[in-house]
């Protein structure tokens, strides 16, 4: 047994949010560590990294939180 | 400075987007080459989710009518004329990558798990054997999702993350023709094993498969 079954499939429309929030983290690790790179010439300001990570923290933030409903008492209540 | 979206082959058709803050694109070519660029004062670029988005819709744009490679976000360079040197200089190794990839797009995949939590009675063996454990679970359940798609695609690359949560992340390399039936067996795999969330997204230009193995 490779682990527990998940306590509750996603509905169509969690799946839909949850594939939003993963396109965006998607797209982020794409552009930022794949593509052709020209060594030493990417630059992007330490101002602009925050607004990258704060981004990535809202969204983790927003799919831990889709985790926790996912595994929360069956038959809770969801938005 | 110049900013660069994409390396295509000649002739890629006249894009109908604009780039980064609306800035023109052109092109500036080399040996049958071509990079796709526009303007920009300075170097670097701001990486809010708009820039990146407004960046790959170029790279979307081009890759609709030609094989590309995406250029990493916020690449730069002087001039025109160290673009054109750019494309000289690696022209063989970006001959070989558009060779890779044309035909094809990138599906991303993830998957998450809930794994029983690793047993820590304070003794630091069991622990480790806990974990042990857990990874070759997490190992056969990675095994069970991509088998199925290996044979669906045309190259791949793994990261195992065998914390609770996140279990896998990977890139696809799929044949146009091929991308309905990925997805599809996709679907299958997600709705069979129940231990598992798959979700996939894309498709995407190849962004994991434009590597020029040794970066310039």
């Amino acid at each position: 047994m490779s682990g527990a079954p998940l306590a509750r499939r996603l509905t169509p429309a969690e799946r839909v949010r949850r594939e939003r929030e993963v396109t965006l983290l998607d797209l982020v690790d794409r552009l930022l560590e794949g593509g052709v790179a020209i060594h030493g010439d990417i630059t992007l300001a330490a101002a602009d990294v925050d607004l990258v990570y704060v981004g990535l923290r809202a969204v983790i933030a927003s799919v831990d939180s889709v985790g926790r409903d996912l595994h929360g008492p069956v038959g809770a209540e969801r938005s | 400075m110049v900013y660069l979206y994409a390396i295509a082959e000649l002739p890629p058709a006249a894009p109908g987007v604009d780039g980064l803050d609306g800035a023109a694109l052109r092109l500036v070519t080399a040996d049958g080459l071509g990079a796709v660029v526009s303007d920009r004062d300075g170097s670097g670029a701001e990486a809010s989710a708009a820039q990146l988005w407004a960046h790959e819709a170029v790279v979307e744009e081009v890759m609709a009518h030609r094989p590309v490679l995406p250029m990493r976000f916020g690449s730069t360079l002087a001039d025109d004329a160290a673009v054109r040197e750019l494309l000289a200089e690696r022209h063989t190794a970006l001959v070989d990558a558009l060779d890779r990839v044309r035909g094809a797009v990138e599906v991303g995949l993830r998957a998450g798990w809930e794994p029983e939590a690793v047993d820590d009675d304070g003794s630091g063996t069991a622990y480790l054997m806990g974990r042990l454990d857990r990874d070759r679970r997490a190992k056969a359940l990675a095994d069970r999702i991509e088998g199925p798609l290996d044979g669906l695609a045309r190259a791949s690359r793994r990261r195992l993350l065998p914390g609770p949560g996140a279990l896998l992340r990977s890139a696809y390399l799929v044949d146009r023709e091929r991308l309905d039936a990925f997805r599809a067996r996709v679907e299958v795999l997600d709705d069979a094993i129940g231990e598992a969330e798959i979700i996939c997204t894309g498709p995407w230009p190849p962004y994991s498969f434009a590597s020029l193995g040794g970066d310039s």
